[in-house]
């Protein structure tokens, strides 16, 4: 019976958070490590653990299409993960000493806060718009920051290119810290360098983001894996769960014209943001 | 000329879908018992210490012939883990290849090399 309990609860709140996830355009993971920790009683390193490999698996899976299309920047994705994973490096490390230190409320209010700032910086500006022709930097040159992609709602070709990659690289190192020391994708960050650091255009900034969380939560997982922070069942069912849940997310999306449904679940994220500050003071709701 | 992005979508994805296949056979072999020393009970325990620190990865192999769900997952996810980095290496190739682009060479280089050492070093340094 509790098998039963178990399979249902995990694969529900995967499916839910892969869903919800890409309904308002973050990661699974902002709401599945919330869910597991505040209501299903997972040891929030179990948690950030599995998070990590379905982050992998959704990044992935989205990205083929995307990278097929040539949407994405290859050259200047991989180029700024080497900021990435540098990043991962020191927050697993970071991690990993929190968690010997019994200090897991630490990753807790780090996690509420972080949440409710990648819903800020989400929906600042959430208008379409073509990036203004920005004049090309040294950077431009030297790490040859340019492309061109055709974009279906224009229907043309649209030429860009991209600046300041020092500043980038410097939110990329952030943003690679942050998921390894929750085990997140931080794509809200990472789009953050790309669109607003480097003025790509968005469609560029998002796929080009999802490319990168790949290779990012790839060097946070497998540390992870070695510390002991990953639980097969519980990974492999999540992973499987997220996927299928942004899969049925990114088919409804399309035709999801009403904002107040979008609304409403940025609602409950900020909801689970609070909750896991609280949590992480020792106050439950 | 290859098209690399062609490989790297198809690769991706191909990745994926072999990782959901393992996990939902390895699953449906823990569901049947076949997780030896592993019973069901303790691994759907949340706060148990089964996890891929404990469990010795050198029997992955032999578990993996021997059809036992656990290390079936496991491979599933090692799988998961090693498709960022099938691409960050045709990446390379792209770069000296085809672009003959010596600064993104060695950018490549340095995220392999991030990847690598924390896969083989860093945990183990740290543990």
């Amino acid at each position: 019976m509790i098998e039963v309990v178990y399979f249902t609860l995990i694969l529900m709140a995967s499916i839910i958070s892969g869903f919800l996830g890409s309904l308002v355009g973050l990661g699974g993971a902002s709401f599945l490590v919330p869910i597991y920790t505040l209501y299903l009683g997972v040891p929030i390193k179990y948690a950030a653990g599995a998070s990590l490999i379905s982050t992998i698996a959704t990044s992935s899976g989205s990205a083929s299409a995307y990278v097929r299309d040539k949407i994405t920047n290859i050259r200047i994705g991989i180029g700024l993960e080497t900021a990435t994973t540098g990043g991962a490096i020191i927050g697993t490390l970071a991690a990993a000493w929190v968690y010997s230190h019994h200090l897991a409320k630490l990753i807790y209010i780090i996690f509420g806060i972080v949440l409710l700032s990648q819903v800020y910086f989400q929906y600042q500006k959430r208008e379409y718009e073509e990036p203004v022709g920005s004049k090309p930097d040294l950077t431009t040159r030297i790490f040859k920051l340019y492309g061109e992609y055709y974009d279906q709602r224009l229907k043309k070709n649209v030429k860009y290119i991209g600046v300041k990659w020092w500043l980038a690289e410097i939110i990329m190192f952030l943003a690679g810290l942050i998921s390894g020391l929750l085990g997140i994708g931080s794509g809200a960050l990472k789009v953050l360098g790309l669109d607003w650091a480097m003025n790509l255009p968005m469609k560029v900034s998002t796929t080009t983001s999802n490319f990168m969380i790949g290779v990012t939560a790839a060097t946070s997982s497998s540390i992870y894996w070695v510390l002991g922070y990953i639980q097969p069942l519980l990974a492999g069912l999540t992973a499987v769960g997220i996927l299928l849940g942004a899969f049925m997310g990114s088919k409804v999306l399309p035709g999801l014209k009403s904002k107040t449904i979008r609304y409403i679940f940025i609602l409950i994220l900020i909801f689970l943001g609070i909750e896991m500050i609280l949590k992480g003071f020792g106050i439950s709701l | 000329m290859v098209d690399t992005q062609k490989i790297i979508g198809l690769g991706l994805r191909t990745g994926v879908i072999i990782t959901a296949a393992l996990v939902i056979l390895g699953v449906g072999l823990i569901l049947a018992n076949h997780s030896p020393p592993y019973t069901l009970k303790e691994l759907i325990n949340v706060s148990s210490n089964i996890n891929t620190g404990t469990i010795p990865l050198h029997n992955l192999l032999s578990g993996v012939i021997h059809l036992n769900g656990v290390y079936i997952i496991l491979l599933g996810l090692i799988i998961l883990i090693a498709t960022p980095i099938f691409y960050v290496v045709v990446g390379i190739l792209r770069f000296s290849k085809e672009e003959k682009d010596p600064l993104y060479i060695v950018l490549t280089i340095i995220v392999l090399f991030n990847l690598f050492f924390a896969i083989f070093a860093l945990g183990y340094l740290i543990r």
